[in-house]
Order: C-alpha cells, then sequence, then structure tokens
C-alpha cells in the first residue's frame, strides 16, 4: 500500500532529474523526506514510467494472473479442507465397510491414519462402537429384508462351518447367489434346521451335502 | 431333497490326487532301485539281490499307475454322467446315468472309494434328475414338443458362454429347433417360458454356499470374534455388492434376486430405517 502521495513521489523523481545544482537539498527542506528517500523515489518513479512504455498491459496481464493464482488458491484451500476434516460420517462408512469386506478393526484404524492428520484418527474403541452400531442396524434391516426375499427363494443351497466350535448354519439361494441365512449356534441339529428353514416357506428345492441332521431338518 | 454332486466330485478328486501321488513315489522308488542295479552292475559286483528288488518296485509301480489311469478314465466317465445334458442337447434321465455310474464304479475298486460309491449309489444324487423331468412332464404334456424345447433351451445357454467359432454352430442348431417347434406347435413361445423357468432351477451342486463359506472363511481368520449382528452386517454388504465376473456380473444379488429397492447402495439402505423403506416400498409396489 502507497504511503507517500503520488505527487509527492513525482516532486521528488523532478527534483533529482532536473539536475539543477541544490534542488534535492531544497525538496528535502520542503518535503521532510531525507535526500536518500528522494534518491530513491526518483528511481522507482523512473522505473515505472520505463515499464509503462515497454508494454502497456502488462499490468492487466498481471492483475489477471493474480486473479488466476487467488481462485486457485482458495480451490486448493477448499480441498484441503475437506481432506482435513474427514466428516466422522465418512470415518464411520469406512469402517463398517472395512468390516463388512473382512477388515480386522486394527487393519481399518492403520488405514484411516493414512489419510487422517496426526493424532486426529478415531480409537480402536470407537472404530468398534461404529462397527457394533452398523451391525446392529443390519440385523434390524435384514429382518425386513429377508421377508421380502422369501417369495422369490425358491432353491436353496445348504451348509454349515464352524467358528471356534460353533456351528453357522449357512442357506444360499443360487442363482443370484444371495446369503439368505447365516445364523450363528446354537447348534446343527434337525431342529435348528428346521426352524431356519420355518422361514422360506416358498423353498421347493433344498440341495445339501448328506449331513444326516440336515436332512432330518429338512425333512 | 437333492444330494449336492460338489462333494461327490470334491472327494473323486481327492482320491484320484491321492493315487497318483502314490503312484509317483512308487516310480520314483523303482528308479531309485534301478540306479542301485547299475551301480552295482559297474563294481563288478553279484546283481541278483537288487535286481529282484528293482524288478518288484517296477511290478508294483505298474500296477500303481494302471490303476490311477483307469481311476481317470472312470472319474472321466462319472463326470460326464453327471452332467444335466446329454451330448446331443437332451435331458439325461435317471436309468442312463445310474447305468453309466455303475459301469464306472465297478473301476473304482478299494476301499479308499467307499466313499465316492456310497454318494453315487444315493438314490438323491439323481434327485434333481427327477424333478426336472417330473416337472417338464407337467409343463408340456406334448413329449416331442418337450424334448425340442429342451433342446432349443440347452443350445441358447450353450451360446452363452460359447466361443465365436462355435457360437455361429450353435445359432444354426438353434434356428432348426425353432423350425421344429414352431412345426410342432405355433403358440411354442409360451411352453418354451415354462422350460426355461423349470430348467433354470435345476440344481446339482452346493457350490454357491460353498463359495460363500470360503468367503466366511477369510473373514474368520481375521477377526476375533464374528457375532450374529457382525454375520448380518456381512450378509447385507454381500446382497448389495455388484458381483464383476460371471453371468451375474454387473449387477448384486439382491437385484438378481428380483428386488427393487430405491438404492442398491448398501451403505445409504443401511442408513434408512426399516419402517421408513418399507412403507416406500409398499407406495413403490402401489404405483407399479
Amino acid at each position: 500500500m502507497l504511503r507517500v502521495a503520488v505527487d509527492v513521489w513525482i516532486g521528488n523523481a523532478a527534483s533529482v532529474l532536473s539536475g539543477c545544482w541544490g534542488a534535492v537539498t531544497r525538496r528535502a527542506h520542503e518535503t521532510g523526506y531525507s535526500r536518500t528517500s528522494i534518491y530513491h523515489h526518483a528511481q522507482r518513479v523512473a522505473h515505472a514510467v520505463t515499464n509503462a512504455q515497454a508494454g502497456g498491459g502488462r499490468y492487466e496481464a498481471l492483475w489477471a494472473e493474480n486473479e488466476r493464482l487467488r481462485a486457485e488458491n482458495e480451490a486448493l484451500w477448499e480441498a484441503w479442507v475437506a481432506v482435513e476434516q474427514l466428516p466422522e460420517a465418512k470415518q464411520q462408512a469406512f469402517a463398517a465397510t472395512g468390516s463388512a469386506m473382512g477388515l480386522s478393526l486394527g487393519q481399518i484404524i492403520t488405514l484411516l491414519a493414512i489419510f487422517l492428520p496426526n493424532g486426529t484418527g478415531p480409537s480402536r474403541a470407537t472404530v468398534g462402537r461404529w462397527v457394533s452400531q452398523s451391525s446392529r442396524q443390519a440385523r434390524d434391516l435384514l429382518a425386513l429384508l429377508d421377508q421380502l426375499c422369501q417369495r422369490w427363494v425358491l432353491v436353496l443351497c445348504l451348509d454349515e462351518i464352524f467358528l471356534h466350535r460353533e456351528p453357522i448354519l449357512m442357506a444360499v439361494e443360487p442363482h443370484s447367489m444371495a446369503w439368505v441365512a447365516g445364523q450363528r449356534g446354537p447348534d446343527r441339529s434337525g431342529e435348528s434346521w428346521c426352524k431356519l428353514l420355518a422361514h422360506w416357506s416358498c423353498v421347493e428345492r433344498v440341495i445339501a451335502d448328506a449331513g444326516k441332521e440336515l436332512e432330518r431338518g429338512v425333512k | 431333497m437333492g444330494l449336492d454332486v460338489f462333494h461327490t466330485q470334491h472327494e473323486i478328486q481327492r482320491v484320484l490326487h491321492h493315487k497318483w501321488r502314490q503312484a509317483e513315489r512308487v516310480l520314483e522308488a523303482a528308479a531309485k532301485a534301478e540306479s542301485k542295479v547299475q551301480h552295482t552292475k559297474k563294481g563288478g559286483y553279484d546283481t541278483r539281490g537288487v535286481a529282484r528288488q528293482a524288478w518288484c518296485a517296477w511290478r508294483k509301480a505298474e500296477r500303481l499307475f494302471d490303476e490311477a489311469v483307469q481311476a481317470e478314465a472312470a472319474t472321466q466317465q462319472i463326470g460326464t454322467a453327471l452332467v444335466l445334458f446329454g451330448p446331443q442337447g437332451t435331458l439325461n434321465d435317471r436309468q442312463g446315468v445310474q447305468g453309466q455310474l455303475d459301469d464306472a464304479m465297478r473301476l473304482l475298486a478299494g476301499p479308499e472309494w467307499g466313499k465316492v460309491r456310497r454318494l453315487l449309489c444315493d438314490q438323491r444324487t439323481l434327485h434333481p434328475l427327477d424333478w426336472g423331468h417330473e416337472q417338464l412332464a407337467q409343463a408340456v404334456a406334448e413329449p416331442l414338443l418337450r424334448e425340442a424345447l429342451v433342446r432349443l433351451w440347452y443350445f441358447n445357454d450353450a451360446t452363452e458362454d460359447a466361443s465365436d467359432q462355435h457360437r455361429a454352430r450353435l445359432a444354426q442348431l438353434t434356428l432348426l429347433e425353432q423350425v421344429v417347434c414352431q412345426r410342432l406347435c405355433p403358440e411354442w413361445q409360451s411352453a418354451y417360458a415354462r422350460v426355461d423357468a423349470i430348467l433354470s432351477r435345476v440344481v446339482r451342486a452346493s457350490s454357491a454356499v460353498e463359495c460363500v463359506n470360503s468367503v466366511v472363511r477369510m473373514h474368520q481368520a481375521r477377526h476375533r470374534h464374528i457375532s450374529q449382528d457382525m454375520l448380518d452386517l456381512k450378509r447385507l454388504y454381500w446382497h448389495c455388492r455388484t458381483l464383476r465376473h460371471g453371468k451375474r456380473r454387473g449387477a448384486c444379488p439382491y437385484e438378481l434376486l428380483g428386488l427393487k429397492f430405491p438404492t442398491y447402495d448398501w451403505w445409504t439402505l443401511l442408513q434408512m430405517d426399516p419402517k421408513a423403506l418399507e412403507q416406500k416400498l409398499l407406495t413403490q409396489q402401489v404405483r407399479q
């Protein structure tokens, strides 16, 4: 910002450039500026006039360039702020999706730490709470969605797998690959299978291995 | 209830692999015995003892190798018999298939094939064929038309996975079958729709559930504990995940099942209130 009026600058420059003996001293007395300042002002005025003579459009070009850079700077700031403050909802979605895909809590935290600033990542307990909350939501939602699936499921492939010695009763509709049941425990008896299959009233055919209890449940 | 052929084929492959491994081991032992004979001969010693050993080893190796080759041929025969359609596009029937299986099982001697024999003799193994024939007979009463429609379905199904070279030939066969169907019944399209609905539901293997099992097993290796709610989370994600490969590619299980949802994005769906979603779906059904 200019702190000296333009006419004072030009006057100071004129006193230097006129070449009269004592003009600079007199001008220094009149304006109160030091002789050094007056010579400095003269240099800058001469420089500005030379620039103006060299190309009149340069100032406008610089102004346009300045505007462009300002806009770019603003956009970068906005982008940075968005990355910097990754909303918690996004972090929750990341944690729940990761867990549904089979990542452990430790792996989710490690991945979150890559793109969150140091020390701002969620704790293990927080991620665990997010995953638990999403799991509960999934349970409530599936109670409805499984009902809606019922009339479309006509064939089922049944099997069981074990998780820490506890069986998980599995049922998959083979044409769509819909995983219609994944019931953990209590056992793999015929009664448990029967109870599970009771939800799927439209099933016409069942394909399974030669498990006796499973067969008993189907019958 | 049908007995799945996935486990049967898995057991066949397991025993066959064991047979080949055994044959390879004995062949290696025979080769070693042979080199020992050569070594002894070079040293100028009496080779009668080691030569006898080598001869016995070769005899054993040949016997085991022949057994493995025979088992391989029998398993190929079983594989062909367990396929739903014959080479001409006709639906296999129990009698024909059971005959082929009996022939193949005669070659599978020994206690190691006990489980395979038991599974192949089980009545439930060929239950899907019985079911298919039963349903087709109900859907299309005229036997000639039924056979023609089944062949047409077979050619259409084969065209989907065929290479360009075979596709042209299959297209000709399909056209021929369409002409036959047209001659037999001018309204053959409706009958074909019924046949399509039945044949696309014939399932013999539980490989679909084994596929999901393998995914869950991978997950359980990383999670310390999988609760019922966690299983539900995985199930919901699985249902909304678009399949990338195979004949189901480009759609998620819910879409393939025929369910119409406002969105198949699993996170958006998860954030919905179940009651609000139910209301939304009811409104959607009423509009349709």
